[in-house]
């Protein structure tokens, strides 16, 4: 069970259908898609893969198997940004 | 590009800082020239044109040359772009003895560094060291300096802080729709090129201003002047004038109503601005977007003038 949190202070805002993030500690922003905003929106407690992966079948048309290939994607994505935490071991949360 | 001794640069200016292969600071012989054109980037354009010798150096020659007399930013002013932040400058020019340098270039490229992890500690030093390099004393009159900042890099507002714990910063903004307006109508050169084809100017110019205010909202804090642009030309003397420590006498404010009668950039008198018609999915847009956050800061800017 691998587990995802936020990381650090970010400030967020919509613009249409993108989210805009900037890290208050860094300065860096990145924009991410409607899909994305949800994801972050879920993560605000530190939450584990699956059940954050069963959460979003149940409110967008896809398989399991994709959206865990697609979290997975975007995960990486924002942990080499500094967004997210991603604890790959069994213990406790973040 | 002409070779002069580090000791020679000592009142040389720095103009550009490159981070690879090595890292390497660009100076530009500026002296008897003075740097507080509307825009830095636009004198040095014109002195390079005329040839102004330039050099380069390690970065080690910023902390050699540091003990040379120089002044620390005593105000800086962060941006919301199309704002009226020329005009205020040119106001604070208006104050005998001021050094007002604005949106210098070399100033994003070494902010930029502290996007790498582990690097904010040197930043702030180098940050620390080319600011005062820009406020080095080459004309023995200058007494306070102030530095302008462009729009972006308020999101880096915490390294001015950390090199710079003394100065006090404003915050300058205008309505929201107003900004977008003028940004659409006159597009800067580095938005038209960073624009991806599959991207809007309309989207692409609300996008950037929502970081902006993202990044006042982060740093903007208790001791920021938060401004409007409605608030000039009087904030100058009102509310400005007293962060630099001088008297505001009633030639001060005469002199800087004679600026505010003429056009910041151009030098021009003011003309009515022709309002243009953005279209109503950049309206709604706009309003969604930039709206809330722009009055949030609005009515930080309320507080502390009720107060």
């Amino acid at each position: 069970m691998a587990w995802i949190a936020r990381n650090g202070e970010w400030l967020t805002t919509s613009v249409g259908d993108e989210f805009v993030m900037m890290s208050v500690s860094s300065g860096k922003y990145i924009v991410v898609s409607a899909v994305g905003a949800r994801v972050w929106d879920l993560i605000a407690e530190p939450v584990d893969l699956d059940a954050l992966c069963r959460r979003l079948t149940e409110e967008f048309e896809v398989s399991g198997e994709q959206c865990r290939a697609d979290v997975l994607r975007f995960i990486a994505e924002m942990e080499q940004n500094g967004a997210v935490k991603l604890d790959p071991s069994d213990g406790a949360p973040i | 590009m002409r070779k002069q001794s580090r000791e020679g640069l000592e009142r040389w200016t720095p103009v550009r800082l490159r981070w690879q292969p090595e890292p390497m600071v660009e100076w530009a012989d500026l002296r008897g020239h003075r740097l507080d054109a509307p825009f830095f980037e636009q004198m040095l354009s014109e002195r390079r044109k005329a040839g102004c010798a330039t050099a380069n150096s390690g970065i080690d020659a910023l902390r050699r040359l540091d003990a040379a007399p120089s002044l620390d930013p005593c105000l800086i002013i962060a941006q919301f772009s199309r704002c009226g932040s020329t005009l205020l400058s040119r106001l604070i020019g208006a104050v005998e003895g001021t050094l007002v340098i604005c949106e210098p270039r070399i100033l994003g490229e070494v902010a930029a560094r502290s996007l790498e992890p582990g690097a904010d500690a040197e930043t702030v030093d180098i940050l620390r060291r080319v600011v005062r390099a820009l406020g080095r004393v080459r004309f023995g009159d200058e007494r306070r300096f102030v530095l302008k900042l462009t729009g972006t890099l308020m999101r880096f507002v915490p390294l001015f802080r950390a090199a710079f714990p003394a100065a006090r910063f404003v915050w300058l903004q205008r309505e929201p729709l107003e900004v977008v307006e003028s940004n659409l109508k006159m597009p800067s050169e580095w938005i038209e090129a960073q624009l991806k084809p599959e991207m809007s100017l309309e989207r692409f110019t609300i996008r950037r201003l929502a970081t902006l205010l993202l990044a006042a909202q982060a740093h903007a804090d208790e001791n920021t002047l938060v401004l409007d642009y409605r608030d000039l030309p009087d904030a100058a003397w009102m509310q400005v004038a007293p962060l630099l420590g001088v008297e505001v006498t009633d030639e001060l404010v005469r002199r800087m109503r004679d600026v505010a009668g003429h056009d910041a950039k151009t030098g021009r008198p003011f003309r009515p601005r022709e309002r243009s018609t953005l279209s109503s999915e950049a309206l709604e847009l706009v309003e969604r977007s930039l709206g809330p956050l722009y009055r949030s800061l609005d009515m930080r800017r309320a507080a502390r003038q009720a107060g």
